[in-house]
C-alpha cells in the first residue's frame, strides 16, 4: 500500500508554488497587516473611463466600488473571501486586501490595487474583476464533461 | 499561463490556462518534446502533479469551490483505422 503523504506532500507543494507563481506584488505592509492597501475613505472611486467589462450569460461583472465592497466581506461571499483566503496572504476580515489575487488554474479576481483613484481605474479596465458565476446545474455538466478527458 | 508539465510516460501532458477566461489548452507532447495533440477544455480545471510510478495525476478544478481530483490515464488506440500506431492519452476521473 503506498503511502498516502507521499503522493499528497507534491501536490499540496504544487498547489502552493501555482499559488505564489499567480501573486503580484505585495504593495505595502503597515499596522501588522503582511498586505495593506487602503482604499480612500471619503473619496468615491471614480467610474473607469473605458469600455465595459464584459458581460455575458453566467458572467457577473461589479464595478470598482462593489468590488472592494465585496472583498472586504470575505466569509459570506465565497467567490471573493475564498480566493483570499487560498491566497493564504490577506485578512480580509480586518478590512485589508491583497493588491491582486490571480488563481491561476481558474477566475482571477483583483481588488483595487492601490491608493490613488487613477490606478483602481487602471485595474479596473483590465477587465480582471470579471469572475465567471456557475449555477449548480452548470457545474454538474461541467462536472460529467470532465470525468473522461481524451486528449 | 502554462502550468507543470507532466510524465505520462513516454510523453508529458501540460495544461496551458487562460486565466481571463475558463479555456484551458491541454497539450500532449512526445519524449522529444514534440506537440503530439491538443485539446481545448471549457472549464476551470488544471493537472497540477503526477504521482510517480502510477498512472494517475491530480488535477484542480475550481467550480464554486476548488476541489482536487485524481485521473487515471492510459493510453488509447485511435478508433480510426489505418493509424492504430498514433495512440491517444486518456484521462478518466477516478
Amino acid at each position: 500500500m503506498r503511502n498516502p503523504t507521499s503522493f499528497l506532500l507534491p501536490v499540496l507543494a504544487m498547489v502552493f508554488a501555482l499559488a505564489v507563481l499567480g501573486m503580484p506584488e505585495v504593495v505595502a505592509a503597515q499596522d501588522g497587516c503582511t498586505i495593506c492597501v487602503y482604499v480612500p475613505q471619503e473619496e468615491e472611486p471614480p467610474t473607469p473611463e473605458c469600455d465595459p467589462l464584459p458581460t455575458g450569460e453566467g458572467y457577473e461583472t461589479c464595478d470598482v466600488k462593489s468590488g472592494w465592497e465585496d472583498c472586504k466581506m470575505s466569509s459570506d461571499k465565497p467567490d471573493c473571501g475564498s480566493r483570499l483566503a487560498l491566497d493564504g496572504r490577506a485578512d480580509v476580515g480586518s478590512g485589508v486586501a491583497p493588491a491582486a489575487v490571480a488563481i491561476p488554474w481558474g477566475r482571477q479576481f483583483v481588488v483595487p490595487a492601490a491608493d490613488t483613484p487613477a490606478a483602481v481605474t487602471r485595474r479596473a479596465c483590465t477587465g480582471a474583476i470579471v469572475q465567471r458565476r456557475y449555477s449548480a446545474g452548470s457545474i454538474a455538466e461541467l462536472r460529467a464533461g470532465l470525468r473522461h478527458v481524451t486528449i | 499561463m502554462g502550468l507543470s508539465a507532466l510524465s505520462v510516460a513516454p510523453g508529458v501532458v501540460q495544461v496551458i490556462a487562460d486565466v481571463t477566461s475558463d479555456d484551458r489548452l491541454l497539450v500532449t507532447y512526445d519524449a522529444k518534446g514534440d506537440v503530439v495533440t491538443s485539446r481545448v477544455v471549457q472549464a476551470p480545471f488544471g493537472l497540477v502533479a503526477a504521482a510517480s510510478g502510477t498512472q494517475v495525476l491530480a488535477a484542480l478544478r475550481t467550480f464554486e469551490t476548488s476541489e482536487i481530483v485524481l485521473y487515471a490515464w492510459r493510453w488509447r488506440l485511435r478508433a480510426s483505422a489505418g493509424y492504430r500506431s498514433n495512440p491517444e492519452r486518456r484521462i478518466t476521473d477516478a
